[in-house]
C-alpha cells in the first residue's frame, strides 16, 4: 500500500505543476492557442471564457493554497514517520538495556498501542485529503447523493449544449455563409427562437476543429 | 465507471477488498492519465479543450480518492490474513 501513496503523492504533485502551468499558459496553452478563446464554461445558461483574466486568477490562488495544504500534510506525514522512528529505537534500547527475557513480556502492550494509535491510517488520511479538501464521507449514501447532485449538474449542462448544437445546425441550414444577408425566413426562426439565437456564436466551431 | 461503482457499493466487510482495489486503481488511473498530459504538453500536441477536460477527470477521481482513504483501513487484508485486530 505503500508504493500507492507514494504513487498518488507523486502524481499529485505533478499534477498541480502541471494545471499551473496550464493556468498561467491559459490563452497561449497547446497547439492551437488561436482557438483557446472559444473553450468556455457552461454554466447553467451562462457562459464563462476560461481565457477571462477572473477566472484564471481565481484558478492560480486554490492551486496556490492548494500546494501549501500539500506542504502541510507533508510535514505531517514527515512528523509521524519521525515519531515511529524514535519509538523504534526507544524500544530496541530498551530490549538492549533489560534483556531479551523483558521483551516478551513488554512486546504485546507495545504492539497494542501502535495498533491504537495506527499512525499508517493517519498518514494515509493525510496523503488523501491533501490533494483536495472534502468533507469526510463516512458512508456510501452520502457519496452516492454528492455522485446524484453532480450528474444532475452534468445533466442539465449536457441537455443546453444538445439544444445548442441543433439550433446551430439549424441555423447554419437557413444560412450558407455567417455573414450573409438574412432572409426573411431566417428572421422569422430568429424571432422564434429568441434568448437561444442570442448565444449562437457559443458553438460556433467552424474557425477551430 | 470506477466513481458508479464506489458510490453504488456499500461499505462492508465482503465488500471492502472490492473498494481497496477500485482505490487502487483509481490512483494508477489518475497517474498515467497525469503522465499523459505532461507528455503531450511537452510536446505541444494539448489544446486547452483537452487540458480543461483531463483537469476534470482528475479532479472527479480525487473524491474517489479520499473516499478510500477514510472507508478502506490501511492494510486491512494483510491484518486480516495475519490475524492481527480480529
Amino acid at each position: 500500500m505503500k508504493i500507492f501513496i507514494t504513487i498518488q503523492t507523486f502524481s499529485t504533485v505533478v499534477f498541480t505543476v502541471w494545471l499551473l502551468y496550464v493556468w498561467i499558459k491559459d490563452s497561449n496553452f497547446g497547439s492551437q492557442p488561436q482557438c483557446n478563446h472559444l473553450v468556455k464554461y457552461v454554466l447553467l445558461f451562462a457562459d464563462v471564457k476560461v481565457t477571462m483574466t477572473w477566472l484564471r486568477v481565481l484558478f492560480i490562488i486554490y492551486l496556490v493554497i492548494n500546494a501549501c495544504t500539500l506542504l502541510f500534510r507533508f510535514g505531517v506525514i514527515l512528523s509521524v514517520y519521525m515519531e515511529n522512528l524514535r519509538n523504534d529505537l526507544h524500544d530496541k534500547v530498551r530490549n538492549v538495556v533489560t534483556g531479551p527475557g523483558a521483551e516478551r513480556v513488554e512486546q504485546p502492550e507495545q504492539e497494542n498501542v501502535r495498533q491504537e494509535a495506527n499512525p499508517e491510517r493517519r498518514v494515509r488520511t493525510y496523503v488523501n485529503l491533501s490533494v483536495v479538501y472534502v468533507p469526510r464521507t463516512k458512508s456510501p449514501a452520502s457519496f452516492s447523493n454528492f455522485l446524484l447532485i453532480r450528474s444532475a449538474v452534468y445533466g442539465v449542462a449536457t441537455l443546453e449544449l444538445i439544444v445548442r448544437t441543433i439550433l446551430v445546425v439549424k441555423e447554419s441550414m437557413l444560412t450558407e455563409t455567417p455573414g450573409q444577408a438574412q432572409s426573411s425566413e431566417h428572421s422569422a426562426w430568429r424571432r422564434r427562437v429568441g434568448f437561444w439565437a442570442n448565444h449562437r456564436h457559443s458553438l460556433d466551431f467552424r474557425e477551430c476543429h | 465507471m470506477t466513481i458508479l461503482l464506489t458510490a453504488f457499493t456499500p461499505e462492508d466487510e465482503h465488500t471492502s477488498e472490492l473498494l481497496d482495489g477500485l482505490y487502487k486503481s483509481s490512483i494508477l488511473y489518475g497517474l498515467s492519465l497525469v503522465m499523459t498530459v505532461v507528455i503531450q504538453t511537452l510536446q505541444e500536441q494539448l489544446d486547452l479543450y483537452h487540458a480543461i477536460f483531463v483537469m476534470q477527470i482528475i479532479f472527479s477521481l480525487d473524491f474517489v480518492y479520499a473516499y478510500g482513504a477514510v472507508c478502506v483501513p490501511f492494510d486491512y487484508h494483510a491484518r486480516k490474513a495475519n490475524g492481527v485486530g480480529t
